[in-house]
């Protein structure tokens, strides 16, 4: 028996407990987030600290909004979006879907699927570069060797960079996402899809009347990370293409990690981390606003 | 009907076998190349086991690069990830799952909310505060901003949280003390959790990219991750050498996850939300 009031033991106890984390949360969440707040108001010197910064207000974001790269940085990644989210999230739980049902040999399958999740990106990455050159590249020698002329140019081309950067990132993260969708699945009672049989409905007419509704939560969370995720690649494109062909598949990112690391503007970079912070923030809000008119929690 | 359930199955089986297959043949394709002679790599028809296999990019590669000295690198850097991981979320974990203090609502709600705070708007003040610390360049700047883990923080007190209170109760009646408790009772029942954690922070250390990337300038003191770069940038014509380098990062991994793949997915399932 306890009672309800809390003791100052116990607050001592526990926040003892907490203790280390929560000095992490503050030197490495809250500190950074507010700090890079500050750094983008500032005309920051890497060198000289406070001493040899000037406080230049709203420029760098000012900068930002007439900055090419951004521009190009920020569209590519609402592009790459559009692209790679919702072919993971439909090749996932399509494939998750099929390992749910009876089948020989699921241990070894959900093995294979999850395996590019696994793998350090840049090994892959690099793995990924040559199988897909467009020159010598076994895919492409495969492509001619059925008869197409003119494959595609994969990493080298501009019009093509962009999805193949997509397509890396879609295999590299479907594992997680069928892993996730499996889970989801398995959570729906098997007895709905006893009285859809009784009833008459098809698999195809299970899948949409019951196993979308009832696996829409699992879709909503998967696709809002996902949707996060996406905006934040960087690993796939400074070891492909570097931005590249032109600024191809120059992302935010990218952008920030060049601003502050290779030009040491610390100030700007710190500015255009906010707005792609921003625009984070306003997708997922908008996600969230949106998700009663096809979410169906029971 | 059994017939047509079982036709049904293979063909189920084999669309699956066929996908699950080009899933993993870049990294059959990886292997197979780095055992081969540069000009054979790229030869028509392909040859997925070598007529005559070399060692000769292995060597390459660990003579041209400070390889040994990127695992030793890798290896130090996510043990001490691992470490702090298990020390710091479990206690993290428990306290929020199971003990009672003014404010654990709210603080646990903070953890959450950061959990969609890309990390590109914190790394130049981090960079900054090991700058000012002189930790560049040390593997500090690595290890350390792992004590702050909201992931790992909600997956344990996910797990703690099926652990049933009359347990805990009943060690307290015996007198112990909630340290005690934990470390004798609690953190024993945890073990399938601390496995699935031990192997996620171990992919997230021997994986991570950006931070190493950033903190770390000298060659000899990178990560693999970093390191095997170099090779696309230095010999970016040498295909089967970059296959041996990317070979030689991914064992290890693919090692721990063929091992324990079971604890890996459950790891990863237990992390799908329900909160």
């Amino acid at each position: 028996m306890h009672s309800n009031k809390i003791t100052l033991k116990q607050d001592l106890t526990a926040y003892a407990f907490i203790l280390p984390t929560f000095l992490g949360f503050l030197l490495f969440m809250v500190y950074p987030l507010f700090n890079s707040l500050y750094l983008s108001f500032m005309d920051w010197n890497m060198f000289l600290g406070r001493e040899g910064s000037e406080f230049v207000g709203l420029e760098h974001f000012r900068e930002a909004f007439e900055n090419e790269y951004f521009k190009a940085g920020m569209i590519n990644n609402f592009k790459l979006a559009v692209m790679a989210v919702p072919l993971l999230i439909a090749l996932s739980l399509f494939l998750a879907v099929l390992l749910n049902q009876d089948i020989f040999g699921r241990g070894i399958l959900r093995t294979m699927y999850f395996m590019p999740y696994v793998a350090t990106i840049t090994a892959a990455a690099v793995v990924f570069s040559a199988v897909f050159h467009y020159q010598w590249g076994p895919v492409n020698n495969f492509l001619r060797g059925i008869g197409i002329a003119n494959p595609p140019g994969w990493t080298a081309s501009i019009k093509w960079a962009l999805p193949t950067i997509a397509l890396f990132w879609v295999w590299k993260n479907i594992g997680y996402c069928v892993v996730i969708f499996l889970a989801g699945l398995q959570g729906i009672s098997n007895t709905y899809y006893e009285a859809a049989t009784i009833d008459g409905a098809n698999k195809v007419q299970q899948f949409w009347h019951i196993t979308m509704p009832l696996v829409s939560p699992t879709t909503f969370f998967l696709t809002i990370t996902n949707i996060i995720l996406s905006f934040q690649i960087f690993a796939e494109v400074n070891v492909m293409t570097k931005g590249g062909p032109g600024t191809a598949t120059y992302t935010t990112v990218f952008h920030i990690f060049d601003q502050a690391f290779d030009k040491f503007n610390l100030g700007y970079a710190s500015a255009v981390s906010w707005l792609f912070f921003l625009v984070i923030v306003v997708i997922t809000i908008i996600q969230w606003l949106g998700q009663h008119k096809w979410v169906k929690y029971v | 009907m059994t017939i047509k359930q079982n036709i049904f199955k293979i063909i189920l089986t084999v669309i699956l076998f066929t996908i699950g297959i080009s899933m993993v043949l870049p990294v059959l394709w990886m292997v197979s190349s780095s055992l081969k002679y540069e000009a054979e790599v790229f030869k028509m028809p392909m040859e997925w086991i070598p007529r005559e296999i070399t060692s000769q990019n292995y060597q390459k590669a660990v003579t041209d690069f400070p390889y040994f000295k990127w695992y030793g690198n890798t290896f130090k850097t996510t043990f001490w990830i691992v470490v702090i991981s298990l020390i710091f979320n479990s206690l993290s974990g428990y306290a929020f799952a199971k003990l009672r203090f003014h404010g654990r609502e709210f603080i646990f709600a903070l953890f959450i909310a950061t959990l969609m705070i890309p990390m590109q708007v914190r790394i130049i003040p981090q960079f900054l505060i090991f700058k000012a610390f002189g930790m560049i360049n040390t593997h500090y700047a690595v290890v350390l901003p792992w004590i702050y883990n909201g992931f790992a923080i909600f997956l344990m007190r996910q797990f703690f949280m099926t652990i049933p209170d009359e347990m805990i109760e009943a060690a307290k009646i015996d007198g112990s003390g909630e340290f005690r408790t934990f470390w004798q009772i609690v953190m024993p029942l945890a073990r399938p959790a601390l496995i699935a954690l031990t192997i996620l922070s171990f992919t997230w250390g021997w994986n991570q990219y950006f931070g190493p990337l950033i903190y770390l300038s000298e060659t000899t003191k990178q990560v693999l991750a970093v390191g095997i770069t170099n090779f696309k940038s230095q010999y970016s014509s040498n295909f089967a050498l970059q296959m041996a380098g990317s070979t030689l990062a991914l064992i290890p991994i693919l090692a721990v996850y063929l091992i324990a793949q079971k604890h890996f997915i459950e790891g990863i399932a237990m992390s799908g939300i329900k909160g």
